[in-house]
């Protein structure tokens, strides 16, 4: 089956991102598409082998039309945000992302307005959802951070969310025991 | 009844491998750097498992026994699991010569032991987590 060009850059994306938490995570296990909570992230990863902090992602794309102008690209990136803010926050982990997926390096420079950092926060303060740049522009994808992804509140659901998602699903990346 | 002793080790060991972590993407420069903070991590865990299952005489110059003895601890909790136990024999066996050998480590083992102490970790951070151990918790 042929991708069409979206499927293809959201496919590299998810790659991209998945390195990403290779390098800030602690042999982590990571899975794409996968159902977790109730919801379908586009990438759940998994700190500690398994047993860990939850970590989720919600790819956002920009469309090609938005990406060469930079006020363009930041009016649109907003208006996208705010549309998954509420979904990413329903989905039950300790941390979670949406991550801005561009093909021009202009989505390097997306920043958040101070307004719409305080979105990202939980109701009580404890968390605050993490925003990804994803440049897709570059030989090599890079991902960078805008807004640093701050710890929600655990529970027991999440915990036992976890034991039950790691031994049934298969992880697309993992250091195997 | 040993909590704050496990968290104590725990610490450490994730602390080594985040180490090891940063420097295995150049093993040519720092090859013994990664290699010893892969061996030392993989103790750590040993240790945050032993002082977990009851055993609190952990020293810090008898790594050689810290594998039987912690055999022993898993077989007394009827673990059926110990491929751990036999990465840390490997792991320790390599300890001396990573640090004192004046024989020069080729990069394959070097990555070798990089990836047996990765592959202990995710075995002892899912032991801990089934044993249930006191301490255990994810800081």
């Amino acid at each position: 089956m042929i991708e069409s060009p979206t499927q293809q850059d959201l496919g590299r994306a998810k790659n991209a991102v998945q390195d990403y938490f290779i390098r800030k995570l602690l042999i982590p296990k990571i899975y794409f598409d996968a159902d977790w909570g109730g919801t379908k992230p586009d990438l759940v990863a998994i700190d500690r082998a398994g047993v860990g902090d939850v970590h989720v992602v919600q790819l956002v794309k920009i469309a090609t039309e938005h990406e060469d102008d930079p006020t363009s690209l930041k009016i649109y990136a907003d208006i996208l945000i705010n549309a998954q803010i509420e979904e990413i926050r329903k989905t039950p982990a300790q941390f979670r992302y949406l991550a801005l997926v561009g093909l021009a390096p202009t989505v390097d420079s997306y920043q958040p307005s101070s307004d719409q950092t305080k979105k990202l926060l939980a109701e009580d303060g404890v968390g605050r959802i993490g925003i990804l740049l994803v440049d897709l522009a570059e030989s090599e994808a890079v991902v960078r951070t805008a807004v640093r992804a701050e710890r929600f509140r655990s529970s027991r659901d999440i915990i036992a969310n976890a034991d039950i998602f790691v031994a049934k699903a298969t992880p697309n990346w993992e250091v195997r025991e | 009844m040993f909590d704050i002793e496990v968290r104590h080790y725990l610490g450490r060991a994730r602390d080594f491998l985040e180490g090891m972590k940063l420097l295995k993407d150049d093993l040519e420069v720092f090859r013994f750097s990664a290699a010893l903070l892969a061996i030392h991590g993989a103790i750590s865990y040993s240790d945050a498992l032993r002082v977990g299952l009851g055993n609190d005489a952990v020293f810090a110059d008898d790594h050689m026994s810290a594998a039987s003895i912690l055999r022993s601890l898993l077989l007394e909790r009827r673990l059926g699991n110990l491929r751990g136990v036999q990465r840390l024999e490997s792991l320790l066996a390599k300890k001396s010569r990573v640090a004192y050998s004046q024989s020069r480590l080729d990069l394959n083992e070097i990555a070798l032991i990089v990836q047996n102490a990765e592959r202990f970790a995710v075995w002892a951070e899912t032991v801990g987590k089934e044993l249930e151990i006191g301490g255990w918790r994810n800081d």
